[in-house]
């Protein structure tokens, strides 16, 4: 056994020599390069994680504002289109209001022309009836003669303007 | 032209050989420690350069790992063991290959009981780390060993000894024992399946050099950097593979 071992060049201390440097290096690496390497692949890894969770959480808020946003555009214009609706009717009111009482305006003044009218020509009508008897009393006159005195010329006067 | 299955021994620390294939292990290690400490000296959100290159390949790895296990916690608890094996083997495969490797040396009067006695004897000062069966098999026990301590770790002593050791029925005793002798084959396996596949390389390229030392090899250096990969996936992936088995309840 021993012969088989030294033809192939088996040393125990040899073998020992080499477990030893081999177990160093594996805890000088695990020390100097594995713990920090691996610490370091584990951060960024999370940290990327951590980035990419918040560039979806900021991408969501922006969707919810443009939401928002479209909402309150939305609702603006309806305010406004109803204030407008509401304008037009005021104003649609208001010019109807404005025709009425110009209407009811020009018929007062177009009713009070008629009274004036028909006063004048009453007026006038009494006025004509007033001078057509005293042209009947002066023509009586000449055609009686001027013997009648103040009394008699009323009395057939008021005569004549009864029987017209 | 001559290729040793054993590792050239160049001198002695206290007591300990120092062999080629030991140095070839301590460049890597030093180059994977440097690599790292320019890596992450100075850490960005956004990476570049060389922090690029670093994350890049241990995300790869990582993602690997979590494939098999599907489980994050387990996906870290075993990263660190089958990361090192990988980016060990390969960077020990590739250094391999590197001009210098097996070519840098000197000559040495061969001692008694050695190969080529008496004669001077061409020693490389590095090679491949993994062309030496003392490096795989350690690496290979390493991984074993990993193994039954995460699988201890996972599912208790009690419970994860039950799997070698079982009296309730005759079935499951020698079924225990089957296990435990598949857990020294699982070594040797790994050892010897890196070591082979390593050395073989090597071979194959010490022979087409001595047959034609231009162009012709470069084919065969591609084909190296890719064994050199695989040997290393492999055995990253079967390690994981065992982890995963030993801390998952039957």
């Amino acid at each position: 056994m021993s012969e088989i071992f030294s033809k192939l060049g088996l040393d125990y201390k040899l073998i020992i020599a080499q477990a030893v440097n081999f177990v160093l290096l594996l805890i000088i690496l695990q020390r100097l390069a594995y713990k920090p390497v691996l610490k370091m692949l584990n951060d960024r890894t999370e940290k990327i994680d951590k980035s990419l969770k918040q560039a979806k959480k900021i991408e969501e808020k922006l969707k919810n504002t443009e939401e928002i946003k479209l909402a309150e555009i939305k609702k603006a214009k309806e305010e406004h289109q109803k204030i407008i609706k509401e304008a037009q009717e005021i104003a649609e009111r208001k010019s109807q209001e404005t025709i009425e009482k110009t209407r009811v305006k020009t018929q007062e003044i177009v009713e009070n022309a008629k009274i004036e009218i028909t006063a004048g020509k009453e007026k006038s009508v009494k006025e004509a009836r007033k001078e057509i008897a005293d042209i009947s009393i002066q023509i009586a006159k000449k055609i009686i003669g001027d013997n009648l005195n103040e009394k008699e010329q009323k009395e057939i006067a008021n005569d004549i303007l009864r029987k017209i | 032209m001559h290729v040793s299955i054993t590792p050239e021994i160049i001198t002695n620390i206290l007591g300990i050989p120092i062999s080629n294939t030991l140095i070839a292990s301590l460049i890597a290690t030093v180059i994977l420690v440097i690599i790292a400490y320019f890596a992450t000296r100075d850490m960005k959100e956004v990476p570049t350069g060389i922090q690029n290159l670093f994350e890049t390949i241990i995300e790869a790895l990582l993602n690997m790992v979590d494939s098999v296990t599907g489980d994050k916690k387990q996906t870290y608890q075993f990263f660190p063991l089958v990361a090192t094996i990988f980016i060990f083997i390969i960077l020990s495969n590739w250094l391999g290959l590197v001009p210098g490797f097996g070519s840098l040396g000197f000559y040495e009067t061969a001692k008694e009981g050695m190969h080529g006695n008496g004669h001077a004897v061409f020693v490389p000062l590095l090679r491949s780390a993994n062309s030496d069966l003392n490096t795989t098999l350690a690496l290979a026990i390493v991984s074993v060993l990993a193994t039954q301590i995460f699988g201890i770790i996972a599912l208790g002593i009690f419970k994860y000894g039950k799997k070698f050791i079982n009296f309730s029925s005759p079935i499951t005793f020698f079924v225990g024992i089957l296990e435990l002798i598949s857990e020294v084959a699982k070594m040797v396996s790994f050892s010897f399946r890196l070591f082979g596949n390593v050395f073989a390389g090597e071979v194959l390229l010490v022979v087409i050099m001595t047959l034609a030392p231009f162009i012709a090899p470069l084919p065969f250096f591609g084909l190296e950097l890719f064994v050199g990969f695989i040997q290393a996936l492999v055995f990253a992936m079967l390690t994981l593979v065992f982890l995963k088995m030993a801390v998952t309840a039957h």
